[in-house]
C-alpha cells in the first residue's frame, strides 16, 4: 500500500479526484442555490399576483371586507393557500384557512398592514410552510382593512429536497467512478513506463547490446524510450571502446614482457658465449625501449584524458618550429635514403603550446618516414586558408586503403600490424597528434590512396594579435 | 617432437624456437594465419603453438579451421589476453590448452610435455607411485601398507600428481586442475599443501616421492632425480 502511494498512477488519480470533488462541489452548490433563489422569487411573485387578484375581488359588507366564494387558483400545482381578511380595527372578517389547519394570526403584522405597510413572511404551521403576504385594503383612499394570503411552500421545498438528495447520491458516486476511471486512464498512460522500467532493469553493463526497441508513438513516453535506447547505445560504444583499449594495452604491454622474459630465460637455461649474451641483451634493450615509448604514450593519453596536461599558450613562429622539427628528423630518415623537403611557406605566428606543437610535427614527420620506402620523399609545408593555417605532411609511402582511413587516429589502430611493430610503433602516435590538434581547437585529417602516399593535414586557428 | 609455432611477433618466435630446439624439439614457424592453416597439409606435427592475435586471420579462426578439417594435433594457444571470455573463446574453438603471455619458459615446456605425452594406458582405480598407493574409489592412501590420512585438498593434489607420474606439473597447471580456477598468486597456497602432503607421505620414509623441479613445479616419481 505504501509503495502504491509512491506510484504516479495513484497520486495522479488522487489529485484528479480531489480537483473533480472541488469543481463538482462548487457546481452543485451553484445549481442548488440558484434554483432555490429562483424558486423562492417565483413563489413571492405568485403570492403577490394572487394577493392582487384577491384585492380586486374583495367586497364589503358594511365596513367589513369579505370574499364571496372561492377564487379559482391560477394553477393547481400552486399548493395550499389560505386567505384571511381583517376589518379596519383588525378583527377577522373572512377566513378560509380551515383546510390548511389552524394558522396562527400574527397581530403585529395585521396592525402594521392596517397602517399601510405590506409585508411578506414565512410561516410554519401544521407541518406546512407558507409564504404569507399581508397587505392593506384601500377603499376610497382610506385603509379599510387588511388582506392576508398564504401560499404553500411545499412544492418548492420538495423540489429543493429532491435536488439535494440527487446531489448527495450523485456526488460521491461520480467521485468513485472518476477514481476508477482515473486509475484506469493513468495506468494506461503509464503502462509503457512500467514496461520501460522492467526492460531497463534487465540491461546490465554486460548486456549493453540489448535495446528496449519499444515501438511507441512519438509522444512523451515514446521519446523517453528512444532517448534511453540512444543512451544505452552510447554507453555500449563507450564500454566497447574501453574493453578494446584495455585488451590492446594489455597486449602491447605483455608482448615486450614476453620477449624479455622468454629471451632471458632461454639464455640463462645453459652457459653461453659472450656473443650470445650480447645478442640477448640487445634484444632485451630494444624491448625495454619499446615499453618506455609505450608507457610514455599511454601516460600522455591518460593525462590528456584526465585533463592533467596544462597547456602553455605562447606566440610561436611556425617557420622556426617546423624547421627545427625537420632538422631533428632529417638524420633519422636520411639513413633510409628518404628525402625530407621543407616547402617554402608564408611566415605565420600561432598561439600554441610550443612543445606540444613540436611533438605534433615530429610525430607526423616520424610517421611519414616510417611508411615511406627508401628513395622516397617526405614534404612538409603550410598555407593560410580561410583564417586558418593548414600544415600538411606528404609522403610517397605505401598509402592507406580507404577502409582503414577513418580509423587511423584511433588508439592502438594499426593498418599494417607487422610493419608498424617492426618500426616500434604501438599505434598511439596519431592518437596523440589528434589530441594535440584538438587541444588547440584545430582539426586533423588524412588523404591517401594505396601506393600513392598519404597527406596528413592539420588545421589550426591563426592568432590575430601576435602581440598578446 | 615436431612443433608448429604460429607467432607473428618475431622476437617471441625467435626465443621460443631457440628454447624448444635446445630441448630437442624441431620447430617450424608460421607468421600469419594463412600460413598456419597451410602448414599441417605439408607436414605432420606433434603439437601446434598458436598465437591468438595474428595478421590475416586470427588464432581462434585458425584453430576452428584446423579442427573442422579433422586435425587432432594438440593445440596450445598463446595470448596476451587473459580475460575469462578470451580463454573460453580459445578453448571453445578447439584448443587443448591456453597459456597467457608473458609466461615462464618452463611452463611452456611442461604444458607441451603434458600435451604431447602419449595417451597413457588406462589407469586402474588404484594409482601407484613406487610403494605409495592411492585408491580412487575409497579415496584411501597408503605407503608400505601404512594408511595415510589425507584432507580432501591433499587428496585432490596427490591424485593429480599421481595421474601424471614422472611429469613436471607447474604451479599454474596444479592451480587450474586442483582448484579449478587460476587464482592470483596460487603459488604460496600450493606450496603449503605440497609441504603438508610431503610431511605425510615422504617424511616418514627414506625415498622421497614428491620432487621439486626448480623454476618449474613439482612431479611425483619413484625414480630419484639427479
Amino acid at each position: 500500500m505504501l509503495s502504491s502511494l509512491r506510484s504516479i498512477r495513484v497520486r495522479l488519480t488522487f489529485w484528479y479526484v480531489l480537483l473533480l470533488a472541488i469543481i463538482l462541489a462548487a457546481f452543485s452548490s451553484g445549481v442548488y442555490f440558484t434554483l432555490r433563489y429562483n424558486l423562492y422569487s417565483n413563489l413571492d411573485d405568485s403570492t403577490e399576483t394572487r394577493a392582487g387578484d384577491l384585492v380586486a375581488a374583495v367586497r364589503y359588507e358594511g365596513a367589513d371586507p369579505t370574499l364571496t366564494g372561492r377564487l379559482p387558483l391560477d394553477s393547481p400545482t400552486q399548493g395550499e393557500q389560505f386567505v384571511r381578511l381583517y376589518g379596519p380595527s383588525g378583527e377577522l372578517t373572512f377566513d378560509d384557512s380551515a383546510p390548511a389547519g389552524d394558522v396562527a394570526i400574527d397581530r403585529q403584522v395585521v396592525q402594521e398592514a392596517l397602517t399601510g405597510k405590506t409585508s411578506t413572511r414565512t410561516l410554519d404551521a401544521n407541518d406546512e410552510t407558507f409564504r404569507v403576504r399581508t397587505l392593506p385594503l384601500e377603499r376610497q383612499g382610506q385603509i379599510a382593512g387588511a388582506l392576508e394570503v398564504g401560499l404553500s411552500q411545499g412544492d418548492v421545498s420538495d423540489t429543493l429536497r429532491t435536488l439535494l438528495l440527487v446531489l448527495a447520491v450523485a456526488y460521491p458516486a461520480t467521485l468513485v467512478l472518476a477514481s476508477f476511471g482515473g486509475v484506469f486512464l493513468a495506468g494506461r498512460a503509464l503502462s509503457p513506463i512500467d514496461k520501460l522500467t522492467r526492460l531497463a532493469r534487465r540491461i546490465s553493463a554486460e548486456e549493453l547490446g540489448q535495446r528496449l526497441d519499444l515501438r511507441l508513438p512519438d509522444d512523451e513516453v515514446g521519446r523517453l524510450a528512444r532517448t534511453f535506447d540512444e543512451m544505452i547505445a552510447r554507453l555500449d560504444e563507450a564500454f566497447r571502446r574501453q574493453r578494446e583499449f584495455t585488451a590492446d594495452a594489455s597486449h602491447e604491454l605483455r608482448t615486450p614482457l614476453t620477449v624479455i622474459k622468454g629471451q632471458t630465460e632461454v639464455a640463462l637455461s645453459r652457459p653461453r658465449d659472450a656473443d650470445s649474451y650480447r645478442q640477448v641483451l640487445r634484444a632485451v634493450n630494444e624491448e625495454v625501449d619499446r615499453m618506455i615509448r609505450l608507457v610514455a604514450s599511454l601516460l600522455t593519453l591518460a593525462r590528456a584524458d584526465a585533463g592533467q596536461i596544462p597547456l602553455t599558450f605562447e606566440v610561436v613562429s611556425l617557420s622556426e618550429l617546423v624547421a627545427a622539427a625537420v632538422e631533428q628528423v632529417r638524420p633519422v630518415v636520411g639513413q633510409r635514403d628518404i628525402e625530407l623537403h621543407l616547402e617554402p611557406s608564408p611566415a605565420v605566428t600561432l598561439r600554441a603550446d610550443e612543445d606540444l606543437l613540436l611533438q605534433l610535427v615530429l610525430n607526423l614527420l616520424d610517421n611519414a618516414g616510417k611508411y615511406t620506402p627508401s628513395g622516397g620523399r617526405v614534404t612538409v609545408g603550410w598555407a593560410v586558408v580561410d583564417g586558418q593555417v593548414e600544415v600538411w605532411v606528404r609522403d610517397t609511402g605505401v598509402g592507406i586503403a580507404p577502409e582503414y582511413l577513418p580509423h587511423v587516429f584511433e588508439r592502438f589502430y594499426r593498418v599494417d600490424k607487422a610493419r608498424s611493430r617492426a618500426e616500434g610503433g604501438a599505434g598511439l602516435g596519431l592518437s596523440i597528434c589528434r589530441w594535440i590538434v584538438e587541444a588547440h581547437s584545430g582539426s586533423i585529417s588524412v588523404e591517401s590512396a594505396p601506393g600513392n602516399g598519404s597527406t596528413f593535414t592539420v588545421r589550426l586557428p591563426i592568432s590575430r594579435q601576435p602581440s598578446q | 617432437m615436431r612443433v608448429l609455432l604460429v607467432e607473428d611477433e618475431r622476437p617471441i618466435a625467435d626465443f621460443i624456437r631457440k628454447g624448444l630446439s635446445e630441448h630437442g624439439y624441431a620447430v617450424d614457424v608460421a607468421s600469419d594465419g594463412d600460413e598456419a592453416v597451410h602448414w599441417p597439409d605439408v607436414a605432420e606435427f606433434d603439437v601446434i603453438i598458436l598465437d591468438v592475435m595474428l595478421p590475416v586471420r586470427d588464432g581462434i579462426e585458425v584453430c576452428r579451421t584446423l579442427r573442422e578439417r579433422g586435425l587432432h594435433t594438440p593445440i596450445l594457444m598463446l595470448t596476451a589476453r587473459d580475460a575469462v571470455q578470451d580463454r573460453v573463446r580459445g578453448l571453445d574453438s578447439g584448443a587443448d590448452d591456453y597459456l597467457v603471455k608473458p609466461f615462464a619458459f618452463a611452463e611452456l615446456l611442461a604444458r607441451l610435455q603434458a600435451l604431447t605425452r602419449r595417451q597413457p594406458a588406462v589407469l586402474g582405480p588404484v594409482l601407484g607411485a613406487g610403494d605409495l598407493l592411492l585408491d580412487t574409489t575409497t579415496r584411501e592412501a597408503s605407503r608400505q601398507g601404512t594408511p595415510i590420512d589425507l584432507t580432501s585438498k591433499e587428496y585432490a593434489l596427490l591424485e593429480y600428481l599421481m595421474r601424471h607420474p614422472n611429469q613436471v606439473l607447474t604451479r599454474t597447471m596444479i592451480a587450474e586442475h586442483v582448484w579449478n580456477y587460476d587464482f592470483d598468486d596460487a603459488t604460496n597456497v600450493i606450496d603449503v599443501h605440497i609441504r603438508n602432503l610431503r610431511r605425510k607421505i615422504d617424511d616418514p620414509f627414506s625415498t622421497k616421492l614428491i620432487q621439486t623441479v626448480r623454476g618449474a613445479g613439482y612431479r611425483i616419481s619413484a625414480r630419484q632425480s639427479a
